[in-house]
């Protein structure tokens, strides 16, 4: 059968842009992260970033933004690709701004999402991580109800990470009441930053009606179950 | 009553479904299903996309196609003189009366056989329509290419209702109305829609009116036409999606030579789409 003539010119078809999927890094960067945590944690995120950019269909869909806590909150990375990104580097100072950071990312999620809505852009549920080694020096209680609200409604999916011994897990457990906090490993940030660009990897190439299930297995290779 | 009566019009259908490299690779089938059926007078044609969480909702899939093509065959005049929230109700139990048989057969849970759902069906001069979920249904007239129901997501990008949810009822969507200029419908799933439709700008792209040309065009039989749909999605669509893609064709016969002043009367309307018979590629 001759088809040649029954071919559609392919310019004639749509060009969508690949659904997106937020990733908000919040992480502490507060005095008390001096040393080698700051420094692993530098080396996770430069990791996580280029993990995501050999992934070919990942690096189209996941927009990444960075916010840390140490003195004053600040959004070091803006949502977008991360092929226009710039690693960053963190420094270590001043206290644990993490009820105002939260607040600041949920914002930014917020403005994120009504652009993908004008822009016609398809998105996955947002993630959020929160790491952080302390407890908040802030007040964080208005943003506990705002959290578990999202996490309720399934508009957010939220990992909160203890680092070290002296992180309050009291406080990441109200904020994640469904999920348990995850406690990191030593320093294993690495791991933990491959693991999150795999699961990255597996929501971008997920379809309509599919059943999301992350590597529970591998969360063992950086993180404490037994919290 | 519309322009037609109670005339028999002829109606020609072209459906396909195809694998995604995502179903390719985990291994899993083509979960999309298409249907189409000539009974009574009356040509439905369906499509469903089965939940890529569910087992077998390319089970579920091919039910629902084939229970609302068999019933609409079977009772279109009753049912269109119903209430929309009526005919929903009734379309809606009778498919999932039938996963319940086949999930109690297997021994599963209903939800496994999870699948949205579009059809049209026409008689004379009325048509029917339905759609819960995502995927689209467009039709041809005045030599464009229209939206009759969008795709109802949930806010996120895997989030849709499906035939077996809870709140089905209040997600499925009824249309009737008279057939009066269209020349025909497409129904296409979420994987087909990203070629497509535009979404940016909310519209149908050119290649719609293409794929329809072909089926006009009664130089090209159903086989044929299902073929070159069939090497496009190949060749074009998946480069776009790794999900199932799938579409479904109806035109009303251009070859009505019994009734000449219904061939008068369609060649008029048709004036704006003559473009299509004599399509460069065509």
């Amino acid at each position: 059968m001759n088809l040649k003539s029954l071919t559609i010119n392919e310019d004639e078809l749509a060009n969508n842009p690949s659904p997106r999927i937020p990733i908000c890094l919040v992480l502490d960067t507060s005095k008390s992260m001096y040393g080698a945590a700051i420094k692993e944690l530098n080396n996770g995120v430069s990791l996580f970033m280029s993990a995501i950019l050999d992934d070919e269909v990942t690096r189209y869909s996941a927009e990444l933004s960075v916010i840390t806590f140490g003195g004053v909150v600040h959004n070091v990375i803006e949502f977008g690709s991360i092929e226009n990104q710039k690693i960053p580097k963190f420094k270590a100072y001043g206290g644990t701004l993490m009820g105002e950071a939260i607040e600041t990312t949920l914002d930014l999620l917020d403005e994120r999402k009504k652009e993908y809505q004008k822009a016609g852009v398809d998105y996955f549920q947002p993630w959020m991580i929160i790491m952080t080694d302390g407890r908040p020096g802030d007040n964080i209680n208005n943003v506990i109800t705002q959290i578990t609200e999202l996490i309720k409604k399934r508009k957010l999916t939220l990992f909160p990470i203890a680092i070290g011994e002296k992180a309050d897990l009291s406080i990441l457990s109200k904020l994640s009441p469904e999920k348990k906090p995850l406690k990191l490993k030593g320093l294993k940030f690495n791991e933990f930053f491959q693991w999150l660009s795999r699961s990255v990897s597996v929501v971008s190439q997920s379809i309509p009606g599919e059943k999301i299930e992350l590597d529970i297995e591998g969360l063992k290779e950086w993180a404490s179950l037994e919290i | 009553m519309g322009k037609l009566g109670n005339i028999k019009i002829a109606c020609r259908t072209a459906g396909v479904f195809v694998q995604g490299s995502s179903h390719i690779k985990n291994n899993t089938p083509c979960q999309d299903r298409t249907v189409s059926k000539t009974s009574n007078n009356v040509t439905v044609i369906s499509l469903s996309d089965g939940a890529g969480s569910c087992s077998k909702s390319e089970i579920g899939a091919e039910i629902s196609t084939q229970f609302v093509a068999d019933y609409l065959c079977d009772n279109f005049d009753d049912l269109i003189k119903k209430k929309d929230e009526i005919i929903s109700k009734i379309i809606l139990e009778g498919i999932v009366s039938n996963l319940n048989e086949k999930a109690s057969d297997l021994n599963l849970p209903v939800n496994e056989f999870s699948s949205t759902l579009l059809f049209v069906g026409v008689k004379s001069d009325q048509y029917l329509a339905g759609h819960i979920g995502d995927g689209l249904i467009g039709y041809f007239e005045d030599n464009e290419t229209k939206i009759l129901s969008i795709p109802e997501n949930g806010e996120h990008s895997n989030e849709t209702f499906f035939t077996t949810n809870k709140n089905a009822l209040n997600h499925f969507r009824i249309y009737k109305n008279n057939i009066e200029n269209i020349l025909g419908f497409i129904l296409m799933s979420d994987g087909s829609y990203e070629s497509l439709f535009n979404k940016k700008e909310g519209i149908l792209t050119k290649a719609n009116s293409d794929i329809f040309s072909w089926l006009l065009n009664h130089n090209n039989s159903q086989e044929k036409v299902e073929a070159a749909l069939k090497s496009n999605i190949e060749n074009l669509f998946l480069k776009k999606t790794s999900d199932d893609c799938s579409v479904n064709l109806l035109s009303f016969d251009l070859l009505a030579e019994k009734f000449p002043w219904y061939k008068a009367w369609l060649s008029k309307i048709v004036e704006p789409f003559k473009g299509l018979y004599s399509h460069p590629k065509g």
